[in-house]
């Protein structure tokens, strides 16, 4: 060979080299490349799955739901004879699974078997366990004879504590190959994981609720939907007598009275989505207030008013202890009972004193006169608020007593009217009756109701301007007693209208305008002791007429 | 993955040991993937059964690498794991 031919073929050899060296690193990298491929469309199929269910489970915190959603999701991704779960339930163990492919009954049972096994390992249980619930969907077919020959189970881990175990088997021996399984296992735990988190974030919670509520003076207690108890105070285990940790409803039940009936008055207020407030309970030496108030989602409550389809989550139980608050109403009512009959008797001396010496006016100049009358007149004011004083007392505590008779409203209303004439014709108002003489008797309390009469008149001569008319009218109607009372005074702007009967409100007074503005307050209360009903309708500058209703029965 | 710097006692009998755990996970998991992982792991040699036939030397090493194994699948086995084979 020539040495230019030796040359020719070294090169050649050489670019041969060159060119294989190159091939082999080419295919290396290609098959790095897809490898590398590979995972990243298995890392983009995991997240497009786990979003998936993400979506399907949302904010849901209802473990089953989310087994199920995940089980289902698994079942219609993979290949599989029988895709199911077995889990903790309130009430014991379910056992759910869904037959892809039809099997017979020793199938399920074998798989139901060997799920057993694991959960039984899992959560370090004593076999046999028993299932408490079943549910299998699918065609259970007894001809199709198959064994079971691969399978995989999931264990279901929530905050460090096993909750149950999702299944996938197969009739086909050894189908399922580990980097599939790898990813099932993947897709699980990040599912029950964000599960975990937002369990973790609702125990905070929970807790912060707890500790709110542990502090709080009044007793409370609150159940979820199935009557099952979510938190309960030290104050309302101390008025229920209640000694045990985590009471059952039942114990709950048993610490109120007999008659009382919590959990009928629980399913009250969650069936009819209302508050429910009762009167004065006796628990032991306490006396308390219940109110039981259904709980909805915050979120839903701005649409309160115009959706009642909004579901009621649970109840909450507040125990309000008002032994204190009573004793002191007591003391404050056994003070104003003193004071104001310490005052009365003084006052009445003062005022008959005044009277007496009034009735001998020859003894006493012009300006000693001037002088004695404010003493009877001023004497008189503060009996009547003094008075007045009592009637407050009684009616916040609810104490007012009807001292019920035959009464002639007709009779009573002539005989205010007479009482208050000579004001009216100090100020030329004219007072027009218009009086129903067909008028039945009525039951009622002669002297609260003359109360009620006297005060409407006054206050309309008060409010009347000189030339005024006041008109009083009484009527039957609707088998009910009517006396209406209507003036040409100034009338009540509409803003003030609605805070008339409240207590100490006075909405025409001036500089010139005596009185407490209780009296309005006292009427509104005597009248609705009659079980009756008072009406305002005024316009400013026109004048006012207030209606009563008294019931015939 | 490093789990701190535990001893194993002297006289366990490992294979022994790894065997009970790896039929527990044959139980808890299920023998296909149970045996898909741990045949990943270099130097043991494990039959359909779960029976640990051959272990390495270093058993250290190999524990190690089972938790590694297992710990993608369940955190929560591969603490108890630890906990059974450190114990």
């Amino acid at each position: 060979m020539t040495p230019i031919a030796s040359f020719a073929l070294l090169l050649t050899l050489l670019c041969a080299g060159i060119a294989v060296v190159v091939s082999v690193r080419t295919q290396q990298t290609r098959k790095k490349l897809l490898a590398q491929e590979a995972v990243q469309k298995n890392r983009l199929y995991e997240i497009s799955l786990f979003k998936e269910i993400q979506d399907k489970i949302g904010y849901e915190l209802d473990r089953e739901k989310i087994i199920d959603v995940i089980t289902k999701t698994l079942g219609n991704m993979f290949i599989s004879s029988i895709c199911g779960s077995l889990y903790q339930t309130r009430t014991g163990l379910m056992f759910k699974v869904k037959i892809e492919d039809p099997v017979d009954q020793a199938f399920v049972n074998d798989t139901k078997r060997v799920m057993l096994e694991s959960y039984a390992k899992l959560t370090t249980a004593s076999l046999p366990l028993k299932i408490s619930e079943e549910d299998v969907q699918g065609k259970i077919d007894p001809k199709k004879t198959k064994t079971l020959n691969s399978y995989f189970h999931v264990p279901l881990v929530v905050n460090n504590k096993p909750i149950g175990i999702i299944t996938m088997a197969l009739a086909k021996p050894l189908i399922f190959q580990e980097e599939q399984m790898t990813f099932v296992y993947n897709m699980v735990n990040q599912a029950i994981n964000a599960l975990s988190r937002l369990e973790e974030v609702l125990a905070t919670e929970k807790e912060k609720l707890t500790s709110t509520i542990g502090s709080l003076a009044d007793g409370i207690f609150m159940l979820d939907n199935n009557q099952q108890l979510f938190v309960i105070n030290d104050a309302a285990k101390a008025l229920l007598g209640i000694k045990t940790e985590n009471p059952t409803v039942n114990e709950l039940e048993n610490a109120f009275p007999p008659t009382f009936l919590l959990t009928s008055k629980i399913h009250d207020a969650i069936t009819k989505k209302l508050g429910i407030q009762t009167q004065e309970l006796i628990l032991g030496e306490h006396t308390v207030q219940v109110f039981i108030t259904p709980v909805m989602p915050i979120s839903q409550l701005e649409h309160v008013n115009r959706h009642k389809n909004i579901p009621v989550v649970g109840v909450s139980v507040l125990l309000h202890d008002i032994t204190l608050a009573k004793s002191i109403t007591a003391m404050k009512e056994d003070f104003i009972n003193m004071v104001v009959h310490d005052l009365r008797a003084p006052l009445t001396s003062i005022r008959g004193a005044a009277q007496l010496l009034s009735q001998e006016k020859t003894e006493l100049n012009e300006d000693n006169q001037k002088l004695l009358a404010i003493i009877h007149t001023q004497s008189q004011q503060l009996l009547d608020q003094v008075t007045t004083l009592l009637d407050i007392s009684h009616l916040q505590n609810g104490k007012i007593t009807l001292k019920i008779s035959d009464v002639n409203l007709n009779t009573m209303t002539a005989e205010q009217i007479q009482l208050f004439t000579p004001q009216a014709l100090a100020k030329n108002i004219t007072i027009i009756p218009h009086l129903d003489t067909t008028m039945p008797h009525i039951q009622a309390d002669a002297s609260l109701l003359g109360q009620v009469i006297n005060n409407l008149l006054s206050n309309s001569i008060k409010f009347t301007s000189e030339q005024g008319k006041i008109g009083v009218t009484t009527r039957v109607e609707n088998n009910a007693v009517i006396i209406s009372i209507s003036d040409t005074g100034r009338g009540i702007p509409k803003e003030k209208q609605a805070q008339l009967f409240s207590r100490f409100y006075r909405a025409g007074a001036g500089a010139s305008t005596t009185g407490t503005g209780l009296g309005l307050y006292i009427v509104k209360n005597i009248v609705e002791a009659h079980k009756g009903t008072i009406k305002l309708d005024s316009e400013e500058n026109k004048g006012t007429t207030i209606t009563i209703s008294l019931p015939l029965n | 993955m490093y789990y701190g710097s535990m001893h194993l006692p002297a006289n366990k009998n490992y294979q022994a040991l790894l065997t009970t755990t790896i039929k527990d996970q044959m139980i808890i998991l299920g023998p296909d993937i149970t045996l898909a992982k741990i045949r990943k792991v270099p130097g043991i040699t494990v039959s359909d059964e779960g029976t640990v036939l051959s272990v390495p030397t270093n058993p250290k090493k190999v524990i190690e690498e089972i938790m590694n194994q297992f710990v993608t699948l369940s955190p929560f086995l591969t603490q108890r794991l630890i906990a059974t084979l450190y114990s």
